[in-house]
């Protein structure tokens, strides 16, 4: 048995060369492995936020409701590293004002999309954090089947913004499924 | 008593022959390994090494590798495969008809390798939707494939070898091997369906999911070069068309062209060879890049064995065996007979490309004392239909299998054997029925 896989082996070789290769690349919509045919279940949801997220966009919820069973988390991150600044350029007072003012904005933020999404039947839980916009989501991500992106997360300018970087490099880095809304 | 040099010769040929079954060197370096031997012995002469390689073989084989090339490119073959799933609308028995018979006619008219190593792929990604075992419609894809490739002259390497020695036409191929490619296919067809009909049903809900799903794949969107499609479609039914009219284009073009003799005929060589230039011509494409996808090794491989072969009839051997043989027969029936099984057993064993080379030249020498005419079609059905008995008795097989290995999927050599065997039997039977009812043998 070994001798005729290893000898279809070869003649296939023989015959085929290296024009599988380039099969692949054409057909490769078609040569799916069983776990890529499987669609893939989404259970867990994740949305961060930040300050750049001005609203909530009405869309959200009739998308995310196409998963019936999936459970969302929002995430409210204040960025660690312009508080450090404060910090270190004011004061701890200062700093801690900072914090404070962007996580009461973020409670609204958080409040507003709970109510849109539990509107949806969608169950929803909540965090705020103090983090690394980017690195932070790149951490917890593989938790979730499903990041769903604000597109004008971690924009500098939300009023201006199209697509944050922040957002197309998450959307580029992440290895689940994203979306960008 | 054999003498030296036809000793070497033989040990040469077997030797040749051992090492392209086994493969651990290629095919091709093994062929031409051995035309060098005997070139270099002197048992084939330099100068009329050129005499004994089949250039029609050749050239046939280059005008529609390059034909198909370009062909490609456009996204023809991955456009017929997503049309011929929609076609089955869900149904498995559907999909295993439907493959089946677009593989058998696509096979009679371009490459088996190529259609096969195009059609596989959507083939398993159908039956992994279906979530059906793939292997019957595996099988299937591999018999179709050898049964139309015998329809036709082009359909086969064999039948292109035996058209281009024995100078049969194209439309002689249609009428003698088409009927019989036909109502094999039709026995194979009914074949699978008792056989693994049963485990090929789905339920009515699970037929409209796989549809639906298939009903998604885009048959337009598969075309990557529109006008280079139509082009090659164009192109491709010229091509056949000419195949048609090739041995009476004289009468066609006499009558636009005075000047033409109507007795002019175009070898199947040249009609490849006018359609590659045309379709070159017309689609722009690079031709290096064309050129360089030619499969040289297997234009090589056919070059090596036509002088090996060459060194067999020089060395007396080829003739001794056709004395031998015509010794043994006394009606031209019995000669079919042995030709029929012996060719179609062999190429289950060696592959049916060297075997047809070497009886080839047996065939040519009988002709001296016998009318051998119904001798190259018991050659064709043997060479063609004896391609479905093992794993390895032709291309089409192996690419089918190595896809398939690849992507998971393992068939064993004896679970082939099994199905293959059987319907060597079957179709060669039938075959030979139909031929000696042809000739008037029955």
């Amino acid at each position: 048995m070994r001798y005729y896989e290893d000898l279809i082996k070869r003649k296939f070789k023989g015959l085929v060369g290296s024009k599988y290769e380039m099969l692949q690349k054409e057909y490769r919509e078609y040569m799916l492995t069983e776990e890529e045919m499987r669609p893939r279940e989404i259970k867990k949801i994740l949305i961060p936020l930040d300050f750049s997220v001005t609203s909530v966009p009405d869309s959200i919820g009739a998308l995310l409701s196409v998963y019936e069973t999936a459970a969302v988390t929002l995430i409210f991150i204040t960025d660690e590293q312009v508080h450090d600044i404060i910090k270190a350029s004011l004061s701890p007072e200062a700093g801690e004002e900072f914090i404070r003012t962007k996580e009461e904005y973020g409670t609204h933020l958080l409040d507003d999309y709970e109510k849109s999404l539990t509107a949806q039947n969608i169950s929803c839980k909540r965090r705020m954090i103090v983090g690394n916009k980017r690195q932070d989501i790149l951490k917890i991500a593989p938790d979730f089947d499903l990041i769903a992106i604000p597109k004008c997360y971690a924009s500098n300018n939300p009023n201006v913004c199209t697509v944050s970087g922040d957002a197309i490099i998450l959307a580029q880095s992440l290895g689940q499924p994203t979306i960008v809304f | 008593m054999l003498t030296i040099i036809q000793l070497i010769t033989l040990v040469v040929f077997i030797a040749t022959y051992i090492l392209i079954i086994d493969e651990r060197i290629h095919r091709a370096v093994a062929a031409m390994a051995g035309a060098a031997v005997v070139v270099f012995l002197g048992i084939v002469p330099w100068d009329s090494v050129l005499t004994h390689i089949d250039f029609g073989t050749i050239f046939l084989l280059m005008g529609m590798m390059i034909i198909i090339n370009i062909a490609r490119q456009s996204g023809l073959f991955e456009s017929i495969a997503i049309r011929t799933a929609k076609m089955a609308n869900g149904s498995p028995i559907m999909v295993l008809i439907l493959f089946s018979v677009v593989t058998a006619v696509v096979s009679a008219f371009l490459d088996n390798v190529t259609t096969v190593l195009l059609l596989t792929p959507m083939l398993l990604y159908i039956t992994k939707l279906m979530n059906l075992n793939p292997v019957p419609f595996l099988m299937a894809e591999i018999l179709s494939s050898n049964i139309g490739g015998a329809a036709t002259l082009i359909g086969d390497p064999p039948n292109i070898m035996i058209a281009s020695s024995a100078g049969l036409t194209f439309n002689e191929f249609i009428t003698i091997m088409g009927p019989i490619a036909l109502v094999d296919m039709v026995i194979i067809i009914i074949f699978f369906l008792v056989i693994y009909g049963r485990s090929m049903k789905v339920t009515k809900e699970e037929q409209k999911v796989i549809a639906k799903t298939i009903n998604s794949l885009d048959e337009k969107g598969a075309i990557t070069d529109p006008k280079l499609f139509k082009k090659s479609v164009v192109v491709i039914l010229l091509v056949v068309a000419l195949f048609f009219i090739h041995s009476s284009i004289g009468v066609y073009l006499n009558v636009i062209f005075p000047f033409v003799d109507p007795a002019l005929t175009l070898e199947p060589a040249e009609v490849a060879l006018i359609g590659a230039a045309i379709l070159l011509i017309w689609s722009r494409v690079q031709p290096e890049e064309i050129f360089e996808k030619i499969e040289w090794t297997a234009l090589f491989f056919f070059a090596g064995l036509f002088v090996i072969v060459g060194a067999l009839v020089n060395t007396g051997i080829i003739e001794m065996i056709s004395l031998y043989m015509i010794d043994m027969v006394s009606t031209p029936f019995e000669a079919m007979f042995i030709i029929t099984w012996f060719s179609a057993i062999a190429s289950a064993i060696v592959d049916n490309i060297p075997l047809t080379a070497a009886l080839i030249p047996l065939i040519h020498d009988m002709s001296a004392t016998m009318d051998v005419y119904p001798l190259w079609w018991a050659l064709s059905l043997g060479a063609c239909m004896g391609g479905n008995g093992t794993a390895i008795a032709a291309s089409a097989n192996v690419v089918v299998l190595g896809v398939a290995a690849r992507e998971g999927i393992s068939i064993s050599f004896m679970e082939f054997l099994k199905v293959g065997m059987v319907v060597l039997v079957i179709t060669v039977a039938v075959g030979f029925v139909m031929l000696c009812a042809m000739f008037g043998m029955l």
